[in-house]
């Protein structure tokens, strides 16, 4: 059973009693809410994840629910709790998916030491997976939103699970996030896909969700070979441009977009070493999706080097 | 030269680049091109800024300029902030 085909009332139910479980590969997030919005948005962005048994495991128990008081009637506001715990600063109801999202990063990023957590996009064709890393900013999500409409399979648009011991990557194929001026380039590059409701006026600018392939998300719980490192740099007017990169300062840019580089020690250093080892390394500069899917297609083809 | 055992290096064919990481600090740096030549004339036998300067200069050509000096004895302070040189009044 996945979660489109479970009605809007059986939907809201689930999530009023805690009862939705979204298998985020390798983890289990179970998801408590009263907001109206997170039930259409999980309805439209996780369509086709499994409804997975309500006794079933989770690693991460998570509720959004709206603030009590006052605060329930004017400007209502939502609260993010974690294992039962409020964490962050409560947000304007309406960003309460966008929260969700935030939150579940957060619980993978601060809880997952097994991994080398690279904030970074994850795509994958032939078996072959391209780590995009990079600050925000530099068109990280809208080249993989445009990628993974090309036939590229989507691992992850934020965070990449580096595994230590095999050396493979995984993603959790979770709703694409994009923001401000992406949201409409993707609008007109990919009219099909569906997004939520453009979200204005958090810490982020607009933003808005995703609904990841269908066919990545049935293939979620394939790790894949590390074989590109990819830095976008996004350049309007410029022409495309890959360029290999230098392997010592990726090794260093790799560090700083690492959640927990510093927890492993040594080990996440020779990590990220064999990580650098395994790929080859490049800078890519363009101006349209059309013109990096170009220089996607090349590389796999071996053309670059 | 500060004992490199409390040193990882990783270093690639394709790259006149490397990284570092310190055991004692559990920091990571980035080495580039000048840093590593210094490393490794300091490696050879202790010398000064000075005798770095003309030993590098006499390589690569050309005279010390006070450019040359000054980014020469940076770098050596950054060496020695990191922990991978030691200075010696003798």
């Amino acid at each position: 059973l996945k979660i489109s085909e479970l009605s809007a009332a059986e939907l809201r139910g689930r999530l009023h009693r805690g009862e939705l479980l979204l298998h985020i590969t390798p983890f289990v997030a179970r998801i408590r809410s009263d907001i109206p919005t997170i039930v259409t948005d999980i309805a439209l962005t996780y369509a086709d994840f499994d409804v997975l048994d309500v006794d079933r495991f989770a690693d991460f128990h998570v509720e959004v629910s709206r603030e009590n008081g006052l605060r329930r009637w004017i400007k209502p506001h939502a609260r993010f709790y974690f294992d039962g715990r409020p964490s962050f600063i409560p947000l304007p109801v309406h960003q309460a998916f966008a929260m969700l999202e935030w939150g579940l990063n957060w619980c993978v990023a601060a809880h997952s030491h097994q991994y080398l957590i690279i904030h970074a996009a994850v795509i994958e064709k032939d078996g072959k997976a391209a780590l995009l890393p990079a600050p925000p900013g530099s068109g990280k999500s809208t080249l993989c939103a445009g990628l993974i409409q090309r036939g590229w399979r989507l691992l992850s648009d934020e965070l990449g699970l580096y595994d230590l011991e095999s050396g493979l990557i995984h993603g959790m194929c979770r709703p694409v996030n994009l923001k401000n001026a992406s949201i409409d380039v993707i609008k007109r590059f990919a009219p099909a896909s569906a997004m939520t409701h453009p979200v204005p006026d958090t810490t982020k600018g607009t933003v808005c969700l995703m609904r990841p392939p269908c066919d990545s998300v049935d293939r979620r719980m394939e790790p894949a070979q590390p074989t590109w490192i990819v830095l976008p740099k996004y350049s309007p007017d410029a022409a495309p441009l890959m360029q290999q990169h230098s392997r010592a300062h990726t090794f260093m840019l790799l560090a700083e977009q690492s959640f927990n580089y510093d927890v492993h020690g040594v080990r996440g250093f020779e990590a990220v070493g064999r990580l650098i080892d395994q790929c080859r390394c490049h800078q890519l500069t363009y101006s349209s999706l059309d013109d990096a899917d170009l220089a996607f297609q090349q590389l796999l083809a071996g053309h670059l080097q | 030269l500060s004992p490199l055992n409390q040193f990882q290096f990783k270093e690639w064919v394709d790259d006149d680049s490397m990284v570092a990481f310190s055991r004692r600090s559990g920091d990571t740096h980035f080495l580039s091109p000048l840093p590593l030549a210094l490393l490794d004339l300091l490696g050879q036998s202790p010398a000064t800024s000075l005798t770095l300067a003309d030993t590098l200069t006499d390589e690569l050509g050309g005279l010390p300029s006070n450019e040359a000096m000054e980014l020469i004895e940076t770098t050596l302070i950054q060496l020695q902030d990191i922990g991978l040189v030691s200075s010696s009044s003798c």
